[in-house]
């Protein structure tokens, strides 16, 4: 239930970032995979990661102490504290400019802007698990799931400033003008 | 396993005010220069003639309407930008130093020591610092040979480093004090990391919440 429920947000949230993406003038069937990959199912793969933290608040759940050395869970409450403080910060700043997340475009902006920061966190907080030798991960699904997104993350969704070699690689392969 | 049990020495404080210096000196010539100029000192060319044309254009009506319309409220907001934009410079430079200061020689480096968070939070701050600065040069060197021009502004570069460094250092501590890790020492190189940390979050806070509302 918490999945589909998550599922069903992510895509909300994804039609809402593609409404900004589509309404660009049409480009090359790979830049569209790009973008894809960084909108619509950065959206999509943000909300997901974020079900892991109430899938581990159910019965029977570790310790806090215990829980905070799981990979899973804590790639998933990096997700969500960007995720908070990011959006929180964006308030801010429509409010000061007399605008609305309903404001068309503005929740495709706000990705565009801030989702780059995630995958760093990400990455950062498990490279101190390792180096503090804490790295414990659960042997259920829920830690699991948990850490296959945030190998998404750092892999797939390939975070600031990586994504920008892949820019670079798409332009070598097909030319310029790609963007 | 070796532990950070070295006591503080003179070129460790050499070691700081130089690399304080650097920074301080690092931000003022960014704050000083065209940002263009700084990419083609750096041997990068830079970015579009059109694009420099175009915030030449907005800076000058900026100036404008600012001795136009003189304002308390701009004059603080300007000032206060200035300051907190010119941390991620001084930052930087100061974590390399503090990293250098740290885990140089003659104590090895061992795990035992990455426990403490003062000196964990050092080690990941230069960590960042040096990855994503190395990964932004070389992606505009290699950029600019095959490509010629490339459009990316670079006055963006600093403020997304320091957010991205006050994201993780925030996202690390937090899971620290959670998984009830966080082990701090009353020594220097312990507060050195944490007041280094901190002023990352300070940053951090700024750009989340400050700056939106000076707008």
């Amino acid at each position: 239930m918490i999945l589909i429920a998550c599922a069903a947000l992510g895509f909300a949230l994804a039609h809402v970032e593609s409404l900004t993406v589509w309404s660009r003038p049409p480009i090359r069937w790979y830049a569209t995979v790009r973008e894809l990959v960084t909108g619509e199912i950065a959206v999509i793969a943000s909300v997901l990661t974020v079900a892991v933290v109430p899938l581990r608040l159910r019965s029977p759940r570790p310790r806090l102490r215990r829980a905070m050395t799981q990979p899973g869970i804590l790639a998933a409450s990096v997700v969500l504290l960007v995720w908070v403080i990011s959006a929180f910060g964006w308030s801010v700043h429509l409010r000061r400019h007399g605008m609305t997340w309903s404001t068309p475009g503005m929740f495709g902006a706000f990705w565009q802007s801030k989702s780059a920061e995630i995958a760093p966190t990400v990455a950062s907080v498990w490279l101190v698990l390792v180096l503090q030798r804490r790295w414990r991960p659960a042997t259920d699904w829920v830690d699991r799931y948990g850490r296959v997104l945030g190998l998404v993350w750092i892999l797939v969704v390939i975070p600031w400033p990586l994504a920008r070699w892949l820019d670079l690689l798409i332009v070598l392969v097909f030319g310029r003008g790609v963007f | 396993m070796p532990s950070l049990s070295r006591p503080w020495r003179r070129t460790d404080s050499a070691i700081l005010a130089t690399s304080l210096a650097l920074g301080l000196l690092l931000a003022w010539e960014w704050q000083s220069h065209d940002t263009w100029d700084v990419e083609a000192v750096l041997g990068l060319y830079p970015t579009t003639a059109a694009v420099k044309a175009e915030i030449q254009q907005l800076r000058q009506e900026f100036e404008h309407n600012r001795r136009d319309h003189p304002s308390m409220r701009v004059e603080l907001a300007l000032w206060t930008s200035r300051i907190a934009e010119s941390l991620p410079q001084v930052l930087s430079v100061l974590s390399l130093g503090s990293a250098l200061a740290t885990f140089r020689r003659p104590r090895s480096l061992g795990r035992r020591p990455l426990r403490r968070i003062g000196v964990l939070t050092t080690l990941l701050a230069a960590v960042l610092v040096l990855g994503i600065c190395i990964n932004e040069y070389l992606l505009r060197g290699v950029f600019q040979s095959i490509l010629g021009p490339y459009l990316r502004m670079i006055f963006m570069f600093w403020n997304r480093l320091g957010t991205t460094i006050g994201f993780a250092i925030l996202a690390a501590w937090i899971a620290a004090a959670l998984s009830g890790t966080w082990r701090a020492r009353n020594d220097a190189w312990d507060r050195l990391g944490l007041a280094i940390g901190g002023a990352w979050l300070l940053f951090l806070g700024y750009r989340q919440f400050i700056s939106p509302l000076l707008g």
